[in-house]
C-alpha cells in the first residue's frame, strides 16, 4: 500500500491522463466484446435468395414492399405480411415478428423474413 | 529524470499495456469468423444454413444440395425416392434407406410401439395441413393400423405388407441437420455452423476463436412470436415436437399431427411440446416425436436409453428439464 502511494506520489497529471485513457480504451475492448447490440434489420428472402434488408431501427415511419405476390410492412418495432396469394394464410395470420431470430415464410409464395440483431438473441430457433 | 519517476511511470506503463493488450485480444477473440448464410425451402419447411470459417461461402450450396438429395430418397412424397419405391412395391433393395429404416424399428421397439415407422396409411387418412384433412372414418382407421408394424428387414432388403406404408417423416428433418453437419465438421476451413431444418437445428464449432456455444431459442407452444427460452449447446443436436404445428380444432378440442401409432389418434400424453438434445440429428429427432407420445415419466428410460436431456412443457405450461440441458426459460 505504501508502495503504491509513492508510485502515483512520483505521476504528474499527464501521465494520469495517458493512464486513464489507456485503461478507459481497455473497458471499452472488454465491453464491446460481451456486448449485444439490439439493431434490429430484416433480411428478406424470395426463392432461396437474399432479396434485400430493411433496417428497421433506421425506420421513422412504417414503409411497405411488395415482394413476389407478398406485401410485407416494416416498422421499427417488427415486420407484418399484410397480404399473400397464399390459400392457407398462416404468414398473415402470424401477426407481427418482433423479435431477434423471429422467422416467417410464406411457403407457397417462397417468400420469407428473418429478424436479426446486431448480436442475436439465438442463432437457431427450433419450433 | 529523477529515479525514482522513471520506475514509477515503468510501473504504470506495464499495468495499462498489459490492460490493453488483455482487451485486444478478449476482443480479436470475440470476433465472430467470416460467416455465410443461406435459407432455402426443403422438406415441406424452411432450411436455414450459418456457416462460420474462410471457406464458408465456397461450401455451403454443398449443405443445401445435401438436404435436397437426402429428401429426394427418404421422402414419400417424392415418387421416385427409395421409400416411395418401398411403398408402391412393398419391397426395396437399398443399402442406406434399410439401415435407416432398421434404426427406426429400434426405436419404435423401444418406445413400446408409440413411435412406428410404418404408420404412413394413418397419417395419410388424417391428411393434416391437407385438402382432405379431418378426423378419419372408424373403419379405415382401424384397416390402416392394422398394417402399422408390418415389416421385415432382412441385410439391405425391406418388406412391407399390403396395407402398410412407411413414412419417415419424424426423422427426416433430423437426419438432414446430421447429414450437413458431418458435411461441415469434416470440411477444412469451417470453424463452425449452425443449421435449423424446420424443428430440428445441429450445431458444432463455433462462431468465434473465444469458442462462444450456440444459443438455440425455443419457440413458445402457445405463442408463435414468443420464446419459450434459449437453450445454450457447444455442439449436438436439437428437435422439438409440439401440438402447434399442424393441427385442427373440432369440437373444441385440438387434433395434432403427432399420431400415437398405437391407437392411431393424436397423442394425449398432456403434453404440448417436448424438446430434446442429444449427438444425433435422427435420434433428437425420433426422439421428441417417442416422448411425445409416451408423456414425461414414461420418456425417462428412453432419454436415459440414449444419453439424451429434454425439456417437457405440459398442459399447465409447466416447464422441466430432464439431463443436462443447460436451457435458460423466459
Amino acid at each position: 500500500m505504501k508502495n503504491a502511494k509513492e508510485i502515483l506520489s512520483k505521476l504528474k497529471k499527464g501521465d494520469f491522463a495517458v493512464a486513464l485513457v489507456t485503461l478507459f480504451l481497455s473497458a471499452l475492448l472488454f465491453a464491446l466484446s460481451f456486448s449485444q447490440g439490439e439493431k434490429m434489420t430484416a433480411r428478406i428472402y424470395y426463392n432461396g435468395e437474399s432479396y434485400g434488408t430493411v433496417n428497421l431501427y433506421e425506420l421513422s415511419e412504417p414503409c411497405q414492399l411488395t415482394v413476389g405476390r407478398c406485401t410485407l410492412l416494416f416498422e421499427a418495432d417488427g415486420v407484418t405480411f399484410l397480404s399473400s396469394e397464399c390459400e392457407d394464410r398462416l404468414c398473415i395470420n402470424r401477426g407481427k415478428l418482433t423479435k431477434a431470430g423471429d422467422t416467417m415464410a410464406c411457403v407457397p409464395e417462397r417468400v420469407s423474413v428473418v429478424l436479426k440483431a446486431e448480436k442475436d438473441e439465438a442463432d437457431a430457433v427450433v419450433f | 529524470m529523477n529515479k525514482k519517476r522513471v520506475v514509477s511511470l515503468v510501473i504504470v506503463l506495464t499495468v495499462t499495456v498489459l490492460c490493453l493488450g488483455a482487451g485486444l485480444y478478449s476482443y480479436s477473440r470475440a470476433k465472430k469468423f467470416p460467416m455465410s448464410e443461406k435459407n432455402t425451402y426443403a422438406m415441406g419447411t424452411i432450411v436455414s444454413q450459418k456457416v462460420y470459417g474462410d471457406y464458408a461461402a465456397k461450401h455451403i450450396e454443398k449443405g443445401n444440395l445435401l438436404i435436397n438429395t437426402l429428401e429426394d430418397t427418404i421422402s414419400k412424397n417424392v415418387d421416385s425416392s427409395a421409400v416411395s419405391e418401398l411403398n408402391k412395391n412393398g419391397t426395396l433393395t437399398h443399402k442406406d434407406t434399410a439401415e435407416l429404416i432398421s434404426a427406426c424399428e429400434e426405436l419404435s421397439e423401444a418406445s413400446d410401439g408409440a413411435f412406428d415407422v410404418t404408420v404412413g396409411k394413418v397419417v395419410d387418412l388424417w391428411d393434416f395441413g391437407g385438402d382432405n384433412e379431418g378426423i378419419p372414418e372408424k373403419k379405415a382407421l382401424e384397416k390402416a393400423l392394422s398394417a402399422v408394424g408390418d415389416i421385415e428387414i432382412d441385410g439391405d432388403t425391406v418388406k412391407i405388407g399390403n396395407n402398410a406404408e412407411v413414412d419417415l417423416g419424424a426423422v427426416g428433418k433430423g437426419l438432414a441437420c446430421d447429414s450437413v453437419i458431418s458435411l461441415y465438421r469434416a470440411t477444412e476451413g469451417i470453424e463452425g455452423a449452425i443449421v435449423s431444418v424446420g424443428g430440428s437445428v445441429g450445431c458444432f464449432g463455433s462462431p468465434n476463436k473465444r469458442g462462444d456455444s450456440w444459443r438455440i431459442a425455443v419457440r413458445h407452444p402457445r405463442s408463435e412470436n414468443e420464446f419459450l427460452g434459449v437453450l445454450t449447446l457447444k455442439e449436438g443436436f436439437v428437435s422439438t415436437s409440439g401440438d402447434y404445428e399442424k393441427y385442427f380444432m373440432y369440437d373444441g378440442e385440438r387434433y395434432h399431427h403427432i399420431l400415437d401409432a398405437r391407437t392411431g389418434y393424436p397423442a394425449s400424453s398432456g403434453l404440448i411440446s417436448v424438446t430434446v438434445i442429444c449427438d444425433s440429428g435422427f435420434l433428437s429427432d425420433a426422439l421428441s416425436t417417442a416422448c411425445f407420445i409416451l408423456g414425461r415419466e414414461k420418456s425417462l428410460e428412453l432419454l436415459e436409453k440414449y444419453n439424451a436431456s429434454a425439456i417437457f412443457v405440459d398442459e399447465e405450461m409447466n416447464v422441466t428439464t430432464v439431463g443436462e440441458a443447460e436451457f435458460e426459460k423466459r
